[in-house]
């Protein structure tokens, strides 16, 4: 990865990246400002620059009048905001995000999916997972669709258009991953009142 | 952050080249750890505060640490009563470090999970540039700090007490062998740990932690109650533990010999090898903690954070438990609605842990009460020759159980998870007040049945079958102050309530009306307790009222039930 071994210095290829889980996991006993320090000071960020970048972000998540708050008291949109700005504080090359969309406001979703295509253009390398197949549609360039551990697709969108006949990316997920007719379960559910 | 952590902080850090030469970790990130996971624990209510009932969330919890060593000071000064017993220092002293340990034991072992290990790491600083030796390192110092934090003011009035007293040799004596104590503990925590996680699955562990919390509260209660009672008994005996050959194997013994041979340089053959014991076994046993215990700690630990993996086999045990729920609302309830509010309430009583941690340690308060009620002063009772007051105990037992339910009642409506209330809310019920009628019967019948029998067993055993009556109507007027309480302070779905919500106006007035029902019924009762047919009249009046209540519980309508918004 960008010429480190992993193996052998994962420190260093962490500092390259930044990650961003899926659930809301931060210490919310904490307020924003205080864990986006913290967090910023183990990428080994300068105060300061830390305080100015809390302070930016957090005015452009509209989190600004909650810097000071703790974060127990937080919706998960707002944590999910306080988590993507923690992954992103120290300018990595490479993002890992983990549906970073649950529990994100309209305006917000809309705000996230434009960063993502921003930061993409910037040249960064962004690992986007997800079960929402019409975003990921939408904001990959290269999609590869696991089922059970393994990779069954990996494409770009228009290529497995092409592999697998002019459908959307759910419709192909489903019929690469599917054992049993989705209909089929549907019909079952159905029935499931014949008695 | 406060002083003491500040202090506590800066001393740690201060040999900065031993971790980051030999540790090979880096400062600032341990720096920066450190100071994170403080500021925390600044936040995070202690044992004592976490099982206070009326938790105000609103109130943002600051300087815990502040309170946590203010009891530890405040348990270090209850062992200054072990310097009351006897005339030796080596029974004075055994005493003293058999609370020491028993109390640090019992702080320590919740403390364990939910502050010094927490899950959460793994997904957060983990990810981060941070080498695994500065995590370690961080790690240690702050189980490290966290122990001086309860030990230090712990040790405090025994040492200030034994300066004053002995002389400053004595008094550094003492912080030398609590040293050693420490380390013992320390060895005895990580075995309690790793043999639950050996008899249990890592998802049953933090419940179980809970339990130690619950009893920990209790006991500190207990002792607090009982203890007073029982230096008087030792200190008219005149105990003198050095008589016993058996004490050679309590851990509490060696260190109170080593510190009399030490101070003195003198002492039985015996107590010279406890005294070496004190040293020894502390040392070896944390050699055994670093060498075998951390390391399958560790492994253990990867698996509560990781072990998602609930077995979808049940056992034998919550098949029959289950059985017993449904017959209980079966035989208790009237209508599939009731039937309903009784399982859910039954249930999630029974494994809400949070709930348990609310409610389990005032229960526990109030059979302490009770078993003082029957059993301190028993020889009074039994040679009093008026007997009366003492005859009315076994009613008192069964008015204070009623406290008990109107613990569990207040707690029943709240809950972490009081959002999934909304099944009720869609649900085809007409009148919420079924659900409550039954929430209320599994209230009492989980908590109040069990001791209404002590209460009977001991009241018949000890006044005779004459008293049988009263407790009839004891246990009738119990029911029916429960129901008034219910009536008058409670209509709301069971753990429908978030937690520590503002409290309402008119709640004086409330608690108000609940003592005073308690009392007028109770007072009653007292006044003509020797009255036979006065009994069978209350007693007949108060079924009828009883009964008028139970209806009214049930016809509660959706516009009088209090929704949390």
């Amino acid at each position: 990865m960008q010429g480190i071994d992993v193996k052998n210095d994962p420190v260093e290829a962490k500092r390259r990246i930044g990650y961003i889980p899926e659930l809301a996991e931060l210490y919310d006993v904490l307020t924003p400002s205080e864990f986006l320090h913290f967090m910023g000071s183990l990428y080994g960020l300068e105060a300061d620059v830390c305080e100015s970048r809390i302070g930016k972000m957090m005015t452009a998540f509209g989190l600004f009048p909650n810097i000071h708050q703790r974060m127990d008291t937080f919706s998960k949109g707002m944590k999910q905001k306080v988590l993507l700005a923690s992954g992103l504080i120290h300018n990595p090359d490479i993002i890992i995000l983990d549906e970073p969309l649950s529990g994100l406001d309209a305006n917000s979703v809309i705000i996230v999916k434009d960063l993502i295509s921003k930061l993409a253009k910037d040249g960064k390398t962004i690992f986007y997972c997800s079960h929402m197949m019409d975003v990921v549609e939408k904001v990959s360039d290269r999609i590869i669709l696991i089922d059970n551990g393994s990779v069954v697709a990996d494409g770009s969108f228009e290529a497995l258009k092409q592999q697998e006949g002019n459908r959307s990316l759910e419709q192909i997920f489903a019929r690469l991953t599917a054992k049993d007719n989705l209909g089929q379960a549907a019909d079952d559910l159905i029935n499931a009142f014949g008695n | 952050m406060n002083i003491f952590n500040k202090i506590f902080l800066a001393f740690v850090l201060a040999p900065k080249k031993l971790y980051s030469q030999w540790g090979h970790s880096r400062v600032p990130h341990l720096t920066s750890i450190l100071t994170t996971k403080l500021i925390m624990d600044d936040r995070r209510p202690n044992t004592i505060q976490a099982t206070k009932q009326h938790r105000d969330k609103n109130k943002e919890i600051s300087n815990a640490t502040l309170g946590t060593m203010l009891m530890s000071l405040l348990m270090g000064l209850s062992f200054l009563l072990a310097f009351s017993l006897g005339d030796n220092y080596v029974t004075q002293l055994t005493v003293y470090f058999t609370l020491f340990i028993t109390l640090l034991c019992m702080s320590l072992v919740s403390d364990f999970t939910s502050v010094l290990i927490d899950i959460r790491d793994t997904n957060i600083i983990l990810p981060k540039p941070v080498n695994d030796r500065t995590v370690v390192v961080a790690r240690l110092l702050h189980i490290f700090i966290h122990i001086c934090k309860i030990t230090i003011p712990m040790c405090l009035p025994g040492f200030v007490y034994l300066v004053v007293t002995a002389g400053i040799v004595a008094g550094l004596l003492l912080l030398i062998i609590a040293f050693f104590a420490v380390l013992l503990a320390i060895f005895l925590i990580n075995a309690v740990y790793i043999f639950i996680l050996r008899i249990t699955t890592p998802e049953k562990f933090k419940n179980i932690i809970s339990y130690f919390q619950i009893v920990f509260a209790i006991l500190i209660y207990a002792s607090y109650q009982v203890l007073p009672r029982m230096m008087d008994e030792i200190t008219v005996k005149g105990l003198d533990v050095s008589d016993n050959q058996w004490l050679m194997i309590a851990p509490p013994f060696w260190f109170a010999c080593s510190f009399n041979t030490l101070l003195t340089w003198q002492g039985s053959p015996v107590e010279w090898v406890a005294a070496f014991m004190a040293f020894v076994v502390p040392v070896a046993s944390i050699y055994v903690v670093i060498k075998y215990l951390a390391p399958a700690f560790n492994q253990k630990l990867a698996m509560i954070s990781g072990g998602e993996t609930a077995s979808p086999s049940r056992s034998s045990g919550t098949e029959w438990q289950k059985g017993v729920a449904e017959r209980l609302a079966g035989w208790l309830t009237t209508n599939k609605v009731e039937y309903t509010g009784f399982l859910f309430t039954w249930k999630m009583m029974a494994r809400s842990r949070d709930f348990k941690v609310r409610v389990y340690p005032s229960v526990g308060y109030f059979v302490v009460i009770l078993f003082m009620i029957f059993f301190r002063n028993k020889g009074n009772m039994d040679a009093g020759p008026d007997g009366f007051i003492f005859s009315f105990k076994p009613m008192i037992a069964i008015y204070l159980s009623s406290m008990i339910v109107t613990t569990a009642m207040s707690q029943m409506v709240y809950s972490d998870k009081y959002n999934a209330s909304w099944v009720f809310l869609i649900a085809p019920v007409r009148q919420p007040g079924q659900i409550i009628s039954g929430a209320l019967k599994a209230t009492l019948f989980q908590f109040a049945f069990w001791l209404m029998v002590f209460s009977l067993i001991a009241g018949l055993w000890l006044a005779g079958p004459a008293v049988l009556p009263n407790l009839l109507l004891a246990f009738c007027n119990q029911l029916l102050i429960t129901y008034a309480i219910a009536l008058i302070g409670f209509k709301r779905l069971p753990f429908s309530q978030p937690l520590g919500v503002a409290q309402k106006s008119g709640q004086f007035v409330r608690g108000f009306a609940m003592v005073f029902i308690s009392m007028l019924t109770g007072g009653v009762h007292y006044l003509i307790y020797q009255n036979a047919l006065a009994v069978g009249v209350f007693l007949f009046i108060s079924l009828l009222i009883l009964g008028g209540l139970m209806y009214s519980i049930r016809k509660i309508a959706w516009a009088e039930v209090e929704n949390p918004e």
